[in-house]
């Protein structure tokens, strides 16, 4: 089926409503956009997170493909397990051998931090499965810490906004790189606004023959500070100010999916949200630079990564 | 005050129920009462529908669970009016406070032949005058008093104090107090006469069901056999606003169906037809990404009126 909006609505929804998600989360946008894009039969293991909390109060699940939860940790670890046990029940005449594709949900706390090992593990055992992060950039179930996914000078309840510091003092971590880094077939980045570049690349990371890793931004009106209807618009305001960056890694090869015409100030980004809003004080004019400083390094990096085809 | 009274609010995420709750219980204790306060919310996110309960009363309090049959309703938030059951259990003799623009007698007609007397408080209105900021819980507390003197005023403008000092400027704490007064002053009355609240009683068996679930009765291991089961819970009273499309201007172009969070835009034979209003949540994100803006955000209470 091709990627067609009209075409494409013609398919089951695949995640019911009534769930508790927050009006305005994007992060059920991008799970209905993800269950969409894929043709074939799916199972999906979630880690502990909103989504999780959200789509699974008991006695009611949005869910409307086979589901698992087990920890907030370890989405990697039981989605290795259940397509192991479905290899080998194929193998011992137990199912039809037909193609079946596991995904993997976890948020930036459940994939940059707590479950950083698991993930890498399961990336290095080489499981037939897709990993997706829904990056909100930071621990919002619980209800706004930081995340290493928190970026420098945003605003959490556990990097508070205060005399002596001015929101998150350290950088995020570059965990696309990370999960390149591990030799995978296919690891890229996305954002619910470019629905037909998640899409395209959800197709692209199932069909590979091992394990793929997708981190999408998210945005959260509760941890961001922004009005219930701005999410999909920020998610392209970071793809426009060069914060979040579209690209694929497909064996190895980088490739930016998307050059922004105008790249635009980081100052718009700032001002966009209020867990930026004490970057605006004139004492922190020089952190708004250095941001922009790191944002421009970044990019530049990142483009000589996809000319050159590989890391430097 | 004789008995135990208790008292269920209703508001949702952000408008300070859980805070309120807890004023009242803790100016109950600096009066050495006894209390509880008990908020009441699931997963639920922002702009959902929660509860709180406080118990107030003379001698320890030995229940702990949901209020089901309450002496006192005060709803935070008028959009909650016609939810199914807000006034379910309230005793025949309790008293429903409403944060509302709307007179007694018009939250009455809505509200239907139910138990209780109605008064109404345009809480917003004193919050956003005195704070700043629209938050209904102080100036409802205020007029709260004013019926049923479950407290003394400078009990509770203490434990205002005591809560809100050091964390908010003291020009806010200021302004909440100021609130509190204001609400005490401005609270309207239904034309009937109220009658008082009458002293504790033993809750009734269903109450006692339904505050406690039978565990036998779940399957083993958390196993929800039914897909997409959520359909039927209805988050569309989330909604403060509700949107509305102008047929003539859709392009069906499909975008507000691609970014709804909740699925709640239907399609047939690739054309948008229609809008699932018992789960939409109101976020706006379709009208803020339809290309040709015929989407239009409408305040519910627009509706609500007629
Ligand atoms: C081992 C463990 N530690 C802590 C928790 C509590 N907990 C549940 S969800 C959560 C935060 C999830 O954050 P993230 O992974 O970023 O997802 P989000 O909720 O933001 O989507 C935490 C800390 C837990 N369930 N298990």
């Amino acid at each position: 089926m091709p990627l067609n909006l009209r075409e494409l609505s013609a398919k089951e929804d695949l995640l019911a409503p009534g769930h508790r998600l927050c009006a305005g989360c994007t992060e059920s946008i991008v799970v209905r956009q993800v269950l969409l894009a894929i043709q074939e039969p799916v199972v999906v293991a979630c880690a502990t997170g909103c989504l999780e909390i959200g789509t699974s109060p008991f006695p009611f699940t949005s869910w409307r493909v086979p589901w698992i939860h087990v920890a907030f940790e370890n989405a990697a670890a039981v989605i290795s397990g259940v397509e192991t046990a479905q290899r080998s029940l194929v193998r011992q005449g137990k199912l039809p051998d037909r193609p079946v594709r596991f995904l993997a949900f976890g948020g930036d706390g459940a994939t940059y931090d707590i479950g950083l090992q698991w993930l890498s593990g399961a990336l290095e055992r080489g499981h037939h499965f897709t990993y997706i992060c829904l990056n909100n950039e930071a621990y919002m179930n619980t209800g706004i810490q930081r995340s290493s996914a928190t970026p420098r000078g945003g605003w959490t309840t556990t990097s508070p906004v205060g005399k002596v510091i001015p929101g998150k003092r350290e950088p995020r971590k570059d965990i696309t790189a990370i999960m390149a880094a591990h030799n995978i077939p296919y690891v890229a980045q996305a954002t619910p606004h470019g629905w037909k570049d998640l899409m395209t690349k959800v197709r692209k990371a199932v069909a590979v023959d091992g394990p793929s890793f997708i981190n999408v931004l998210s945005p959260c009106t509760r941890g961001w500070r922004h009005e219930l209807d701005e999410g999909i618009e920020l998610s392209k305001l970071a793809v426009d100010t060069c914060i979040w960056p579209l690209f694929e890694v497909e064996s190895g090869v980088w490739k930016l999916s998307h050059r922004p015409s105008r790249k635009k100030p980081i100052l718009e980004w700032i001002k966009s949200q209020g867990r930026f809003s004490h970057l605006l004080r004139p004492e922190n004019q020089h952190l708004v630079e250095e941001l922009q400083v790191e944002v421009d390094h970044d990019w530049e990096k990142l483009l000589r990564r996809c000319d050159a085809g590989g890391p430097l | 005050m004789e008995g135990m009274v208790e008292i269920r609010w209703h508001g949702r995420g952000g408008q300070g129920v859980v805070t309120a709750s807890e004023l009242l219980a803790e100016a109950a204790l600096l009066e050495g009462k006894f209390f509880q306060a008990l908020p009441e919310f699931g997963a639920e996110r922002s702009g959902a529908p929660i509860r709180a309960y406080t118990r107030l009363g003379p001698e320890p309090i030995q229940i702990h669970y949901a209020i089901a049959e309450p002496d006192v309703l005060v709803i935070l938030d008028p959009t909650l009016l016609d939810t199914p059951g807000l006034t379910q259990g309230l005793k025949p003799e309790g008293l429903i406070l409403v944060n509302t623009t709307a007179s007694p007698d018009q939250v009455r007609s809505l509200l239907g032949a139910t138990a209780g007397a109605v008064y109404t408080l345009d809480a917003s209105a004193i919050a956003q005058r005195a704070i700043g900021r629209p938050i209904p819980n102080v100036p409802l507390l205020g007029a709260l008093l004013t019926l049923l003197p479950l407290v003394a005023l400078p009990s509770l403008r203490e434990s205002i104090q005591r809560r809100l000092q050091g964390r908010l400027s003291p020009a806010v704490v200021e302004g909440n107090l100021r609130a509190l007064e204001e609400g005490a002053q401005a609270v309207r009355r239904e034309q009937s006469p109220h009658n008082g609240i009458p002293s504790f009683r033993e809750p009734s068996p269903a109450a006692v069901a339904q505050a406690a679930p039978v565990w036998s009765a779940l399957d083993p291991g958390g196993v929800i056999l039914r897909p997409g089961s959520s359909i039927d819970y209805e988050t569309g009273s989330w909604r403060s606003e509700r949107p509305v499309i102008n047929w003539d201007r859709c392009t069906h172009c499909m975008l507000c169906w691609v970014y709804c969070p909740d699925s709640c835009f239907s399609v047939q034979g690739q054309r948008l037809v229609d809008l699932d209003y018992t789960h939409c949540k109101g976020c706006g994100i379709c009208a803020n990404q339809c290309p040709p803006k015929c989407i239009e955000m409408v305040p519910e209470l627009v509706f609500q009126e007629g």
